[in-house]
């Protein structure tokens, strides 16, 4: 079992760079099944939004589960939240072409969530990580808070 | 791998509360500097007047819990508020109620995953449940409802 977790929280200003987090990132290896789980939260001034997604680096056989993604804390909302809610995830959905959400919902006091299951089989290595940055430059920062977490368990 | 592990082997019924009390069998103990994924999965049924109302909770002071919950009906239509979904970041202090979402006949399925961390005391974590509001009809946490600890 590969476990990842943040400590601290990470900021980033000033750059539109979608890039992966520096600790929920999780090297696996080539033709291997894993059963992926993450949960990420975050924060951002409504300026520059939050631009975020979950990546696998290598190339992948197969990949299928479940993408939820939540807005605001402590709210009960009915769904479809504005933000999407479920999403299925298939081959491709954690590759190169894997959607980066744009939170459009964040505020310094609201936070979002995006949080995956997924069983996969592996073709070549790679990591399984958070990418993410702000969907604007500007001097606001958006925040990866600190509890997010990463799972990988060989399968 | 799961460490610890619970399920209901019979269901659970309370009626004429509004007591938020645990569940005589979804509770397992938790340790002091562990730290774990938890995955925990419930089914209830209530009459629509008491409905069903819930809580997660870690009973060591101080706990962080960062995961999110989600809740399903069978119903086919389903009521416009039947689907509540929750992110938690810090603790699980959030009391969920199932309005009118669970019937007598239609149950709700519950999910919760999460990571539990910042221990710094033995305790237990658990479901806490009751009836929103005090009637006889019964409320009920159905077999093969469980739970699950992963250290990590």
């Amino acid at each position: 079992m590969l476990f990842a977790y943040k400590a601290a929280d990470t900021n980033r200003t000033s750059t539109t760079s979608v890039t992966a987090d520096p600790d929920l990132s999780i090297a696996l290896a080539a033709n291997t099944r894993y059963v992926l789980r993450g949960c990420a939260h975050a924060n951002a001034n409504t300026t520059p939004d939050l631009n975020w997604r979950w990546r696998y680096t290598g190339t992948l056989l197969t990949a299928a589960g479940l993408l939820t993604y939540h807005t605001q804390q402590g709210v009960i909302a009915t769904v479809p939240l504005n933000a999407g809610d479920h999403m299925p995830i298939g081959p491709g959905f954690l590759t190169a072409g894997a959607v980066i959400f744009n939170n459009t919902t964040n505020t310094t006091t609201h936070r979002a969530l995006i949080a995956f299951e997924a069983a996969i089989e592996t073709n070549s290595s790679g990591n399984i990580e958070l990418q993410w940055g702000p969907n604007a430059s500007s001097g606001l920062a958006c925040i990866v808070r600190a509890g997010s977490w990463l799972l990988a368990d060989e399968a | 791998m799961i460490t610890a592990f619970a399920q209901k082997l019979s269901s659970e019924t309370r009626n004429s509360t509004t007591a938020l009390t645990t569940d005589a069998d979804l509770t397992l103990p938790v340790t002091s500097g562990v730290r774990y994924i938890v995955r925990a999965v419930f089914m209830c049924t209530s009459p629509a007047t008491p409905d069903f109302k819930f809580r997660f909770q870690c009973s060591v002071t101080g706990y962080k819990f960062n995961g999110r919950i989600r809740a399903r009906p069978t119903q086919n239509a389903e009521p416009s508020n039947a689907r509540p979904c929750a992110m938690f970041e810090g603790n699980l202090n959030t009391v969920i109620v199932l309005n009118g979402s669970a019937t007598s006949t239609h149950r709700v399925t519950v999910e919760l995953v999460g990571f539990l961390y910042d221990l710094t005391a033995n305790g237990n974590f658990r479901l806490d449940w009751g009836q929103n509001t005090s009637d006889p009809g019964n409320t009920t946490v159905l077999a093969g409802s469980f739970m699950a600890l992963e250290e990590v």
